[in-house]
Order: structure tokens, then sequence, then C-alpha cells
């Protein structure tokens, strides 16, 4: 038996089968020790998970973006394509509180354009117009998914004042708007991406398997290569034999496809890898020494950790995605316009004396970035939760 | 207290903090190593056994190991002793010998110049003089206890070279490839430039031990050595321990949790629970006259061929308990087969003499007997 | 044995470049439409005279005439044997000459980009691990966390426009204005040099961030192992037990990371240097992409690639010439 020293950070901890037993023939049993030794396997992983402090707020934030793409007509004050005329590249709106008088609530003052002695752009806030910021107002028309058809919004000054949070571009476009509309493309092509990916390589991975021998053989060296290959390439010469008069949302469909065409190898792999070493855990030679039955090792015992090891690839697939798409639009080859998102945004600040001028330009890049962080950190925590054998 | 102890150890404490509380893993334990002799300590897993023996190296991981009281005191003799080595390079036994003497204690104990090894700065260059020349150590995992991307030999030259200045490399080499063959490796030669995944365990645990031995220490502390060995390859290895201890004349300090192998290599015996001594005596008198229930239960467990009529094995009742909720009172009170209510739970015996070096730590004898509380 | 290896593993390496060959001559054919009539639209528009038998002459150049497979064995043979990559239609040059100096840029960027990740992330993340939960250990996480979360791009637009907002630095490039269009020389080198550090450590974020956290945990798993207990209970000073036994340990996986990092490095690199302005394959892949100027783009998604797979297979006849455990047993 090895003793137990305890090390930096790792502190093992043998006695715990043994405090697993005193409990059980103890009179008096701690009750949230019981619990814990009787809980399921999707309870543990919760429990786990809960103390993952990160990953919890990643989740929430996530969640968060999710109802923001879902919403996004409602809560983007403008339309995508509404262009201001006059405010032309202006910058994020100062909110204010208080006037001369005091406090009087959120509110902007009226916008004032014009250009400077070296004929920069320069704006001047009106203080004779104050604008409070509703809740509620009514503005442009739209159809909320599609159905109900409303010019609610739920936020906005009245129609003569404007409210631009994150400024305007080079249309004058609210690019707040933009940014919410661009959440629906951004953040759904990563996971409509690895879904995808995740069909294709169930597909392939299926008839490799069915076949075996050559066909696999094959298989797993097509998988070898096309995860050793750089991606972006591949990717930018898919998506740019996609067909430019194509509308939005067939544009949207090949960038994914294109994006899951060479991004299914690599979560092919994990899955793949991870599968293997389960089935060769000692827990599943032990049960299948212990008679029970094929099905029964399956649904009880790998089912639940297949699963929670596929949850754990896919969520962290998806900022690859996010971010092949961003690039891509970036670049001018993924989604088109009149579509948004983040990566199209983004394309304004390829010159950088624009951005240099403008740097609020640049703010949809602060969004792929706290998007992708929060599913790396999402995806760490599930990971840390799913390992059955990680301590705590 | 014998005049001619190696190693004095007294009222170690080594406590672990960590973030579920303070984990006492040495709480108060005195022993002496005797020159030449074996003390062998026994005792269940996570009753501190290991991490005494790492606190005299101080091998403790701090954070969140600490001593945080108590003495070890190395005991070294003004003329180095030796016993007769069976080596050419008589040169080699004294160096290395003198760096250690700057952290000595002013403690005058006969003619030998003494050391607490417990006020040591854990990286300090007085500890690491220690390390490997003076005292060396066998671990329990033959399996990782080499580095996995150097030969055997870089790994015991590296030591040699460390400890013995003035030795060059193919002397180093030299003795390298000897104590391979003195611990009964074949071909020595060639295994000396082998990696170790190359080597069986038994093998490993020999390289192993070769190179604990390569500075002659005065004091060899052999962790479980063969606890994760075949039963044959352990016998082997217990009398090529005892073997060289008689031919390189040095002391044994032999941790483990089996009571056969402890009757087999050891002098004297101390048994631990949960990080205390409970019971020390010599060999003999511990295993003809246990005294201690937690000893007599032990012995109660394993099973005697020789014995006539078989008695049911006993297993001692419930386990050891979690390292943050030691029970109140003598801390084997709740699994104590004469558990007395009210005294047990109450406070904590003192260990005390029964007879002439027989100490024993319970309330079934503490009151009668004279009071020879050591410390 | 070793030689054994990489014999073994060049072989692998034949069908290997064979796929990536065709990979490459798929994505030349997949714009809609026949190159060559899109060309000959676009010269006639810009009022070119072009008549119908020089069209003609020119499809049988370029094996149009030919099917698929023959087309393809054209295009292969002519890079075999005669180093021909086919030409460029926008450049009207061949491909080959276009490529010749952005390629070596290419590998140099990502040459040196690999090693400025192994030489910041190892030391960072062995000083990680032995100072685990300390305040400089929190900062490196924090940066890891960032750099693994923001592309490439991204990171360089910042830098751009810091470098714009500070020191009306307007364009990074590789080389001062006076050496543009020099030929190479050893000043020029020297001045490349001091520009290609931005590129390289853009480029490099990503990859040093993942590898910092790599070389973190897996000190942390051998920090505790018996070995190096051993080597501390031998009497090694803390540093020199260190570098012998659990990094020279842990250096062993993290040499296989370099097949996934050389990827993502190529990868990084079309778009850094496309938005600091570096003439590297990288800019002119997107402008033949947008040109539809495919046997350009072909070529350059065709040497990318064969570059990532000879870096990768370095890498790998390194890690086993340096792991005796796979040196001696098992090299599968």
């Amino acid at each position: 038996m090895t003793e137990s020293i305890p090390h930096n950070g790792a502190p093992h901890k043998p006695e715990i089968e043994s405090v697993a037993a005193a409990t059980a023939s103890q009179s008096a049993p701690d009750r949230e020790k019981q619990a814990l030794y009787t809980s399921s396997q999707w309870q543990l992983i919760w429990r786990r998970f809960k103390r993952h402090r990160l990953a919890q707020i990643a989740m929430i934030m996530l969640a968060f973006l999710y109802i923001i793409a879902a919403c996004a007509e409602f809560i983007a004050p403008y339309e995508t394509r509404r262009d201001f005329k006059g405010f032309v590249y202006a910058p994020p709106a100062k909110i204010h509180f208080f006037d001369e008088d005091g406090f009087v609530g959120p509110f902007v003052y009226g916008l004032k354009g014009g250009r400077d002695e070296n004929y920069q752009r320069i704006f001047e806030e009106v203080k004779e117009e104050q604008y409070p910021i509703r809740f509620f107002v009514r503005g442009d028309e739209y159809k909320l998914w599609g159905v109900y058809k409303t010019n609610l919004h739920l936020f906005g000054v009245e129609e003569d004042g404007q409210i631009f949070v994150l400024g305007t571009d080079r249309l004058g476009r609210d690019l707040f708007s933009r940014v919410i509309y661009g959440t629906r493309i951004s953040l759904t092509i990563g996971l409509v991406g690895v879904f995808l990916s995740f069909v294709l390589g169930l597909i392939i991975g299926g008839v490799s398997g069915y076949f075996g021998g050559t066909v696999d053989e094959i298989i797993q060296r097509m998988i070898d290569l096309l995860v050793s290959i750089p991606h972006l390439p591949l990717w930018m010469a898919l998506a740019a034999a996609v067909p430019r008069d194509w509308n939005s949302i067939q544009t949207y469909f090949a960038i994914t496809i294109v994006l899951s065409i060479v991004g299914w190898a690599g979560l092919a792999r994990t899955v793949r890898g991870r599968l293997l070493s389960l089935r060769e855990e000692d827990f599943t030679i032990a049960a299948r020494v212990s008679g029970v039955s094929e099905w029964r090792i399956i649904t009880k015992h790998l089912l639940p950790l297949f699963t929670s090891y596929i949850v754990v690839a896919i969520t962290l697939a998806v900022p690859g995605m996010i971010i092949g798409e961003t690039s891509l639009s970036f670049i001018g080859l993924g989604i088109q316009p009149p579509a948004v998102s983040w990566g199209t945004l983004l394309q304004d600040s390829q010159m950088i004396v624009n951005v240099a001028l403008h740097p609020w330009l640049l703010i949809p890049a602060l969004f792929v970035i706290v998007t992708v962080l929060m599913f790396n950190f999402l995806g760490d925590g599930l990971r840390d939760a799913a390992d059955p054998y990680s301590i705590s | 207290m014998t005049q001619d102890a190696l190693l004095e150890i007294k009222n170690l404490k080594t406590y672990f903090h960590l973030q579920e509380g303070i984990v006492r893993a040495v709480d108060g334990v005195s022993f002496d190593i005797q020159r030449g002799q074996t003390l062998g300590i026994i005792g269940e897993s996570g009753c501190g056994k290991s991490v005494t023996a790492h606190s005299i190296l101080r091998l403790v991981p701090a954070p969140p190991g600490n001593i945080v009281q108590g003495e070890i005191l190395l005991h070294r003799q003004q003329v180095p002793w030796r016993a007769t080595v069976g080596r050419d390079n008589g040169n080699s036994a004294t160096v290395g010998r003198d760096n250690g003497n700057s952290a000595t204690v002013g403690r005058d104990n006969g003619n030998s110049a003494s050391v607490d090894l417990a006020q040591l700065d854990p990286r300090g260059a007085a500890i690491r003089a220690i390390r490997g020349a003076e005292i060396s150590m066998v671990f329990q995992e033959p399996m990782t206890s080499f580095g996995p991307m150097h030969t055997i030999g870089n790994q015991i030259i590296e030591s040699i070279l460390l400890h013995q200045a003035g030795m060059d490399k193919t002397e180093a080499r030299e003795l390298a490839i000897e104590n391979l063959r003195k611990v009964g490796i074949p071909r020595p030669t060639e295994i000396v430039d082998a990696y170790p995944h190359q080597l069986s365990g038994g093998m490993r645990q020999r390289a192993m031990i070769a190179m604990a031995l390569s500075c002659s220490p005065r004091l060899l502390i052999a962790d479980e050595p063969t606890t994760a060995l075949d039963v044959t390859i352990q016998a082997q290895i217990l009398e090529l321990l005892m073997a060289l201890q008689e031919e390189f004349g040095m002391a044994m300090m032999f941790i483990t949790h089996n009571l056969g192998v402890i009757a087999e290599v050891a002098d004297e015996v101390a048994v631990m629970y949960l990080g205390r001594i409970v019971e020390q005596a010599s060999v003999t008198k511990l295993f003809d006259n246990p005294q201690h229930p937690y000893t007599q239960g032990l012995l109660n467990s394993i099973p005697h061929i020789d014995e006539e009529k078989l008695p049911r094995l006993r297993a001692i009742e419930g386990v050891v308990p979690d390292p943050y909720e030691i029970p109140r009172g003598c801390a084997f009170s709740d699994r104590c087969p004469s558990f007395m209510p009210g005294r047990c739970d109450q406070a904590i015996p003192d260990l005390v003499a029964r007879e002439q070096g027989h100490l024993v730590r319970c309330f079934l004898y503490s009151e009668a007997e004279e009071k020879l509380t050591r410390i | 044995m070793l030689a054994q290896y990489i014999g073994r593993r060049l072989l692998l390496l034949i069908p290997l470049l064979f796929i990536v060959s065709i990979i490459s001559f798929a994505l030349i054919q997949l714009p809609p439409g026949d190159i060559l009539n899109m060309e000959v639209l676009r010269l006639r528009s810009a009022g070119t005279q072009i008549s119908e038998e020089q069209v003609e002459a020119l499809r049988q150049l370029y094996g149009l005439d030919k099917s698929m497979p023959e087309q393809y064995w054209l295009w292969l043979s002519n890079i075999l044997l005669e180093g021909n990559f086919g030409t460029s239609f926008t450049y009207v040059k061949p491909v080959g000459e276009i490529l010749a100096a952005r390629v070596p840029l290419t590998a140099a960027v990502a040459i040196f980009t690999a090693l400025f990740v192994w030489i910041t992330a190892v030391p960072i993340g062995v000083y990680s691990a032995t100072h685990q939960y300390s305040l400089i250990d929190y900062f490196w996480t924090f940066i890891s966390f960032i750099g693994i979360a923001t592309p490439g791009f991204l990171l360089a637009l910042i830098f751009l426009w810091v470098a714009f907002v500070l020191f009306d630095i307007s364009a990074i490039g590789l080389f001062s204005q006076q050496y543009e269009t020099a030929p190479w020389s050893w000043a020029k080198f020297l001045d490349m040099l001091q520009h290609i550090w931005v590129p390289i450590v853009i480029i490099g974020m990503a990859g040093t961030a993942g590898l910092m956290r790599t070389m973190r945990g897996m000190m942390l798993d051998e920090l505790n192992k018996q070995y190096v207990i051993t080597a501390r209970s031998k009497g090694l000073t803390e540093i020199r037990l260190l570098v012998k036994y659990p990094v020279r340990t842990s250096l062993n996986p993290m040499i296989s990371t370099i097949g996934w990092m050389l990827p993502s490095i190529i990868s990084g690199e079309v778009l850094v240097s496309m938005v600091l302005n570096i003439p590297t394959t990288g800019p002119v892949l997107l402008q033949a992409l947008l040109n539809q100027d495919m046997f350009l783009a072909g070529s350059i998604v065709f040497i990318l690639s064969v570059l990532t797979v000879i870096g990768t297979l370095i890498s790998d006849i390194l890690l086993v010439w340096l792991d005796p455990r796979i040196r001696y047993e098992g090299m599968t």
C-alpha cells in the first residue's frame, strides 16, 4: 500500500475508500457523505462542475450571449442596414445621468458632425438636445423569429435622436446593433459547424469501423493527414470556391460545410482516442469479468462516459470554428454582406488608419475573444468534471 | 539511551497544512538508531512512517509539510567511523563528511560532533552534503525511482561525483560497476549503460540499493523497499540488504507494513499508529510479548503456519480514521478491544517503559507502572 | 534502429504527399467554370484581342483539353520533374518565380516562431509549475488564457493600432524601405531580424500560451514522481535536479506537440502576414484566391502542406532520437 505523503497541490488521499467503508458502518452516518457515495454519475459530474467557478461563470455568460443571438432584433435598437446620413464614424455615445440641473436618469445628447481644421471628422454634443434612454421603445419594424411582426425594441431614444452605444461604421450604421446581429451568425456557426463535423465523423468513423482492415487504415491515415496540415489555407481555398451570387443563407451553410469538412478530423481523432482507451479501462474489464452483459456495460458504464467525453470534445471544438469563421469573414472569403458576423464587422479595421482614427471598430474583436475564452473555460470545467478519477 | 546512537530523534512533529485542515502526520515521535543496527518501523498506511523517514532527510515538501517541532540529531564521531569496506580507494570514505559541520549544534556528546537535521535549510548545502553521502534512502517504487531519461550508470555516477571530490568520471564509473556487482546484478559492465525501463523491478531495486550505497552511508533508510516486489524477489532483496549492512557496517531504518519482513531484518521495532509510536521494543520482545492492543491486533491478523490448532484470524475492527477526524484521546480508542470509556477517549496516554527497553503507549499499563516517560 | 525508423517514416511520407497533391489539385479545379474562359473574358474586357485559335492554343498549352487524371498527372509531373508549378494568370509569371522569394520567408517565419514558442513556453511552464498558485503563476495563467483565445490576426490588429497611436508607425513589414527591393545582403538580413520579431511574437502567442499550459501540467505530474525525490535524496541542488530529471522528461511529450503547433503556426502566419504586410506566401494566397488564380493558390496550399508535413516528420524523428524509451523499443 502506498503511504500517504501529501504533496504540493495534489494531496493523495488513499484514505478515501476507508472513509467510505467507515461511514457505511457507522451508526450515525454523515448525511452529505452518504449522499456522495450513492449519487449517480451525472450527479457526480454536476457536483464537480459546480466547484468550477470559472466554468460556471462561462456557462452563464454563454447562455446570455445565445439569448442575445436569439432576440437580436429586439435587443438591437436599429436594423443592421439602417444608415444614418451625417453620422459616419460617430464615436460611441456618452451616456449621461446628470445635466446642469442634476440627476435626470440616463440620456444622450444630440450629435452634430463637422470637420476640424485638418479636415478630420469630429462630432460635438449638442447640449440643447437631450434624448432620454427609454426601455421598450418603438423603432424599426421587424418580424421576431419570423412570426411576430413588431417594432418594439429593448431600449432606444425618440425617433429624432440617435443612440450609438458602440459608435457607427463607415456608412453610418450603428455598430452595437450590428454586433448584436452578428452574434447570431458567429455563435451559431460554431455550434452548427461542430454538429456537422460530429455527424461527418460519426458516418466516416462508422464506415471505418464497419469495414475495418484496409478501409479503416486508410481512413485513419486520412484523419492523421487532415489534422497535420494547416487548416486556414484549406478553408480559404474552399471558401473561395463558394459562388459569390449565393444568398446569405446559402453562403452561411456553405461556410459551415467548409469549416466542418476540414475540421471533423480533429474532433473524430479526439473522440476515437477517448473511446478506445475507455474500452480498455479496468472497470470495463472488471464488469465483463463479473458477468455483466455487454449491453449493460455499454449503457451503464460506457455510454455515460462516452457522452460526457463527447460533450467535452464538442465544447472545446467550438472556439476553433468560431475563429475560423471570423478569420474567413475578416478577409472577405466568408460570410458576405449584407449578412453580418463579427468577422465581417472586423473587415473595416483592415485599414489600420481606420482603426487608429476610429478605434471602436475593433470592439467586435472583444466579443470574439470573450466568447472563445468562455468556451475554453466551460470546456475545461466540463473536462475536469467528466473525469471520473479527478480529485475533489 | 545508549551512547552509541547514530541518529537520535526527539519529539519530532511534522505537520501538513492543507486546505481541509492540519494533518499531524508525525506527532511527537522519538527514537534512536544505533550504529550498525536496524530499527524497523511498522504501521498501516498513513501512520506517518514514511513522513518520519522523509523528515530525516528533509524531503517533506514544504509547503504544505513542515517540521513544527523536535530534533533530529545525527551523531558523527570525531574519527570517521568506518567498518572495513572492501574497497581500494580508501580516501573516498571521508570525503564529503566535513561539509555539514557548519551547522553543528554545540552539544557535547562524548567525542562526536552532532548536527540537528531539523534545523537545516531543506534546500541548503549542509543537508545536501548529508543526503546520499551520510544518509541515503531506498524507496518503495522501483519502477519510478530512477529518472527514465538517463542510464542507471549515469544516475549512480552522478551521486558519486557529487559527494566524492577528487574522483574522476572513470573512477566513479568503476565504483558504480563495482557496486552493481555487489548488489548481485549480472553483467554489471553492460547494465551500467542500461536505461531503467530495460530492467525488471527486482533488478531496478538492486540498482537503487547500489546507488544508495555508492557513498558508503552511515545510515540507510529503506522505505518499504520490498513492498512492490514479488515474494521471491522480496526475500532476495532482504538478504542482500542484510548482507550489505554487515559489509558496509551501516545502520538501517527499515520501514514496512509487513510483520514478516520486520521480524527478519530488524533488531529493534517501533510500531506507529496515526503519527505516534504506540509500542517499541526489541524484535524478540515485541513478537513474543506484544503489549499494546494495536500491536496485538496486528500480530493476530497474520496467519501462523506452525501453530497446531489454527485459530481464526482476527482483523482489527474498523479502519484507520480520517486524518482530519482523529478521535479524542488515544487515537486507537475507537478500534480498541480494551477500550475504557472515560479514560481512553479523554487523554492521550504517555509512552512508558513496561520493562527495560519495552515502551508502550496505553492506559492499560501506564498507571501501574512507574512513569518512565521518554523526553 | 533509428535509421530504420527514419526510413520507414520517409516511405510513409510518399503516399502522404501524394494525397496532399491530390487535395491541392482538387482545389485548383474547384472554382466553377473553366479557368481559361474566365481569363479570356477578363482579357477581352480589358480590351485585349484574342482569337479563338489563340484560346485553343492556350487550352492545349495548359492541358485543359485533357481529362482530369491526365491534367493532374501533367501538373504533378511538371512539379516533380521540372519544378514547374504552372503559370499565374494574374501575374502572368510562372508560379515558381513568384513564390521563390516568399516560400523561404514563410519557412523562416515558421521556424523562428516555433523556436520562439519553445524558448519562452518551456521556462515559463517550469516556473509556473514549481511556483504553483503563486502570483506569477496566476499572471501567466491569465496571459495564456488570453493567448489561446485571441486569434493571431486580431492580436496583429491590436498591435498595429497601439503602434500607430503610440509611435505613429503605420506599417510593420519585414524590411526597412531602403532594403525592400534590394538584393539579399548581410545588412538586409540584419534589417530583417529587426522587424521579424513582431510577426514571430504575434503568431507565436497562441502556441506559447498552449505550450506553457502543457509544460506546466507535465511538470506538475513529474514533480511528484518518485525519481524526483530520489534525485533530491542524493543531494543534488534543486535547479540541477529540476533540469536533469523532470524538465528533461517533460520535454519529450512537448516535442510531439510540434505536430499540432506547426499547422497552427502556418495557419496563423497567413493572416498575420496579411495584416502586418509581410511578404510571405500568405498575402499572395489571399490575392490568388480572390482573383481565382488557382494555379498559384493551389501551389501555395500544396507547398504549405508539404512544409508542415515535413516539419512534423522532423519533430517525430527528433522525439525518437531524444527519448531512450522509444529509441530502444516499440517504435511504432
